[in-house]
């Protein structure tokens, strides 16, 4: 670790970061690593929190080949390709409504707008949507899929008093 | 096509996802060419599409919603697939060697039938012989319906059917339902006289007697006729009461313990991946709380409604009958007061789930802190957990108080309401009776306004209206609550166990212990494989020892042969006969294990060392418990043999556990023995008694050992390393030491470096 930045052997310095990593339209990120060219993916390491923040590059195998301490630190390219990956790799439903919350079958069933459709989903009835320090509600379904209100406040009113019951914001 | 209703059904109507598959892939499923397909149901630009991927034994190809061919790609083109797992949404790419070929999203819903898709793809590209068990569409709607499967009960249909189903558990006792529900509504018939004798008592005997048309004589004896009659109608209505309570809570204590009983043998059956995704909490309180609360709706709430119906229903009658408009009066607001109750229950139960919400809360600070009481002291945060609680349990008192307000506040109002009905019966009955006195008085008619008996009569009435509606509507939330219980213990009868008994499975009375695993693949969860085609032949009587990094595969192995699980792929024979054919009883009596965490049951060492053997006798105990050096600390504890070990045998070390548990691995005497990593939580004095009684176990036995310790495997015949799900490499300690650069001896080689850093630091 030097400088705050957390590298790996054989890694790119910030400086020429931006020749060793590249978005190749329909099929991903890559990365120049040890002098061949790598498909990675992009995981942030706090997602919700900080999530321009201390990126890791992975590949196939999910060993990390570097780590982006912060995006800003790099030139607009290298940011622009960073975000493409992490925008799929960090993709979840963002919840623009809140059409219906009712209990069924044991579960609890969620009928919502999300940003890319209509959707039903359930969660256990003992299992509550977590509030961040920032006011983001998360809520997981049965499958796995996350689902995010980044702004509980800008729902509409019905949207809000349904939520209500179930997470403080 | 073969046709998975229930799980179609569930998809269709709860998922709201379309189960119309395109015609395409109807077809090629009805040609048996169909192999396996999942949805992509995520387009490029993460909006929700209905298109499907399928696999043929030629083809991978893409279908839009409406089953248009978007894709076709030649199997032969394709070298290797690749899943990139995002948080909702997952990248399948197909490559030719290094060149992208094909892409798409999808998200966690399809996960499982994804995983199906890529396993059968890959079988397809190594070559491999495909052991499809079940139609491609049996596969995809299981996949998608699994987790709410695992998750809860909701293979049972909708309430209603809960409900009748929970109803059908009261046909065994037919009888005995028919014996309290006729008690219930005589009693609640009963019910209704007494207020109508007392209005016969004013109109047939004070007030003639009052305006002296009947005697003194003659008003008495009516009046006891009529008392007789009321004094009947008390002990009869006591007697229908008494039958009905001793039936119907006798009735619901039957109907619990069957099901308790049908639950808990149940769950015997069930699978070793049933318990592992099912909280241990969760299945006490099926059998135990959620059948009581079962017992409460079947013996008091079924018959509560039913009375509350036939008492409304009765009174609504009389009260038309006895004077229609003030009847109308009463009657009409009805409905709307069973509207307001229905209302507030649905207040009250957004309310109680924000309480339940921060009672959860409350307790997951203690489930937290209570458990890690060591690291919270020592990390001194004592105060401040103290102060996270007190939080919560001000936010608890906070959420409580609002619903005390609220009931507090609805129930007078409701009350007030009744009771103005209550007045506007008097405001505009008084009148009518006073009409019908005048009347009287003046040409002797009874035609006119109301008689004071009926008056009476109609106020007794009166109060006897608020019970059965604050009943009735109360009635949702208890068919709710009971129908909530009612899907947590049928999920349970209703899971089929995953590893079964064929119909001809052999009764094993003698095993040798010859065991062959040939191409088993394996996975937990149906994507992520565990085993990725394992094979190996071990003869009768030889010490294997299985090694490699943690997650490996190891344990999964063992699991396998102890048949927790079946396969997904490949076979496991045991002296030459798949071990399916076995009846799984019989086989695992020809079984011992031994574990990392030795389990003792509340009961004495005795007892717990006879668990296999409940017929061993004393000798053979002994004889056991001394090969399994565990003889001399028994007799070392004051009770000795008889000891209580208590929950779990807490009341022992670990490693005096551990023995006792060998002990009761030697007295079953099994052919194949399992030993997972048996000595690695104990100290070295107590590992080297342990291995001794090991060294004994072992003789004479078929022997899969797992051990952190390499240095305890030197003695197998042979080692298995695994790494990554597959057999890396195969020999002797000796033999696998040669191998440069090979797995186990970059292990040896680590163990035997931290052992010497482990020295030095010592010195």
């Amino acid at each position: 670790m030097s400088d705050g930045k957390l590298e790996r052997e054989g890694m790119p310095s910030r400086e020429d970061l931006s020749r060793q990593v590249e978005f190749v339209e329909g099929r991903g990120l890559r990365l120049k690593h040890n002098d061949h060219w790598v498909w990675v993916t992009a995981k942030a390491s706090f997602p919700w929190t900080h999530p321009e923040e201390f990126i890791s590059l992975v590949n196939e195998e999910a060993e990390e080949l570097l780590m982006v301490e912060s995006l800003e630190d790099h030139v607009l390219e290298v940011r622009k390709a960073l975000k493409r990956s992490l925008a799929e790799a960090g993709f979840c439903f963002e919840i623009l409504k809140i059409t219906g919350v009712e209990e069924r079958l044991d579960l609890r069933e969620w009928q919502v707008e999300t940003q890319s459709g209509p959707r039903v989903f359930h969660t256990k009835v003992s299992h509550w949507p977590t509030v961040l320090d920032n006011g983001q509600v998360f809520v997981r379904d049965l499958h796995g899929d996350i689902y995010r209100i980044i702004d509980p406040e800008s729902l509409d009113s019905k949207s809000q008093e349904r939520l209500s019951a179930l997470a403080d914001f | 096509m073969n046709n998975q209703p229930l799980e179609k059904q569930f998809v269709k109507e709860v998922l709201g996802q379309s189960v119309d598959w395109p015609r395409h892939l109807l077809d090629l499923d009805r040609q048996g060419e169909l192999l396996a397909c999942a949805g992509l149901d995520l387009s490029d630009s993460f909006q929700f599409q209905s298109h499907w991927l399928y696999i043929t034994e030629k083809t991978v190809g893409v279908l839009s919603e409406s089953g248009e061919l978007l894709e076709s790609i030649a199997l032969e083109k394709i070298t290797r697939s690749n899943i990139i797992e995002g948080f909702s949404s997952h990248r399948l790419s197909l490559f030719a060697e290094d060149e992208l070929v094909f892409t798409a999203l999808y998200s966690h819903r399809q996960k499982r039938a994804m995983g199906q898709c890529v396993h059968i793809l890959e079988q397809l590209l190594e070559k491999k012989s495909l052991s499809v068990k079940k139609s491609a569409e049996d596969i995809y709607f299981e996949s998608v319906f699994d987790p709410y499967e695992k998750g809860h009960g909701t293979n049972m249909g909708g309430e209603s059917t809960v409900v009748w189903r929970l109803l059908k558990l009261l046909i065994p006792y037919k009888n005995r339902v028919i014996l309290g529900g006729i008690a219930a509504a005589l009693m609640t018939l009963v019910s209704l006289l007494p207020a109508y004798l007392t209005g016969y008592l004013v109109d047939n005997v004070i007030k003639p007697f009052q305006s002296g048309q009947l005697t003194h004589e003659d008003a008495m004896q009516i009046f006891a006729y009529t008392i007789i009659a009321l004094a009947v109608t008390k002990v009869m209505r006591e007697f229908f009461m008494w039958i009905r309570l001793r039936t119907m809570s006798i009735l619901g204590e039957m109907v619990a313990k069957d099901l308790r009983d049908q639950v808990y043998s149940h769950l015997h059956k069930l699978s070793v991946s049933y318990f592992s995704s099912k909280q241990t909490g969760s299945l006490i309180s099926r059998v135990s709380s959620d059948t009581d609360r079962l017992w409460d709706f079947i013996a008091f709430g079924v018959v509560e409604v039913m009375t509350s119906v036939i008492m409304l229903l009765g009174l609504s009658m009389v009260l038309l009958y006895l004077d229609w408009p003030l009847g109308l009066m009463v009657t009409l607001p009805v409905p709307i007061i069973l509207w307001s109750i229905m209302k507030h229950g649905d207040e009250m139960r957004g309310l109680f789930m924000r309480c339940w919400r921060r009672w959860s809360s409350m307790t997951d600070c203690l489930s937290d802190t209570i458990p890690g009481i060591r690291v919270v002291k020592a990390f001194n945060k004592g105060e401040d957990e103290v102060e996270r609680f007190k939080d919560r349990n001000q936010d608890c008192l906070n959420e409580f108080t609002g619903v005390h307000q609220l009931w507090t506040t609805f129930w007078p109002k409701l009350m007030l309401t009744i009771h103005v009905i209550v007045v506007g019966v008097w405001l505009f009955g008084v009148p009518r009776v006073l009409d019908h006195v005048a009347e009287f008085n003046a040409t002797g008619s009874t035609d006119v306004g109301l008689t004071p008996g009926e008056f009476v009569a109609f106020v007794i009435y009166l109060t006897m209206f608020v019970q059965p509606i604050e009943v009735i509507g109360q009635m949702a939330r208890m068919v709710n609550r009971a129908t909530s219980s009612a899907y947590r213990v049928f999920e349970i009868l209703d899971t089929d166990p995953q590893v079964v008994n064929l119909d001809q499975a052999e009764v094993v009375k003698d095993l040798k212990g010859e065991v062959e695993f040939k191409n088993v693949i394996f996975s937990y969860d149906g994507v992520r494989k565990i085993l990725k085609g394992i094979s190996f032949h071990v003869q009768p009587g030889e010490m294997i020892g299985l090694v490699g990094p943690s997650g490996s595969g190891k344990t999964t192995i063992t699991n396998l042969l102890a048949r927790f699980y079946d396969p997904q792929d490949g076979f496991i024979k045991v002296d030459g006969r798949n071990l399916n054919e076995y009846d799984q009883g019989s086989y695992r009596e020809q079984l011992g294990m031994v574990l990392q965490e030795p389990y003792l049951f509340h009961g004495s060492i005795l007892e717990n060392v006879r668990y296999g053997r409940p017929d061993a006798s004393l000798s053979e105990v002994v004889r056991a418990a001394r090969a399994a050096n565990a003889h001399e600390f028994i007799l070392k504890l004051p009770q000795g043999y008889d000891t209580i070990v208590g929950e779990r045998g807490h009341t022992l070390s670990g490693g005096e556990r551990q023995r006792i548990s060998i002990a009761r691995a030697i007295l079953r005497d099994p052919k194949i023995l399992i030993l997972d990593e048996a000595t690695s939580a104990v100290d070295t004095e107590t590992e080297k008694k342990i291995q001794q009684a090991l060294d004994r176990l072992v003789q004479g036995r078929t022997v899969f050992a797992i051990a952190h310790r390499l240095s305890t495997l030197t003695r197998a015949d042979r080692i298995l390393v695994v790494k990554n799900g597959e057999l890396v490499e195969e020999g002797t300690h000796s033999k696998l030491m040669s191998i440069e650069k090979g797995v186990y001896k970059k292990l040896v080689n680590m163990q035997t470096d931290l052992n010497k850093f482990d020295e030095t630091k010592e010195v």
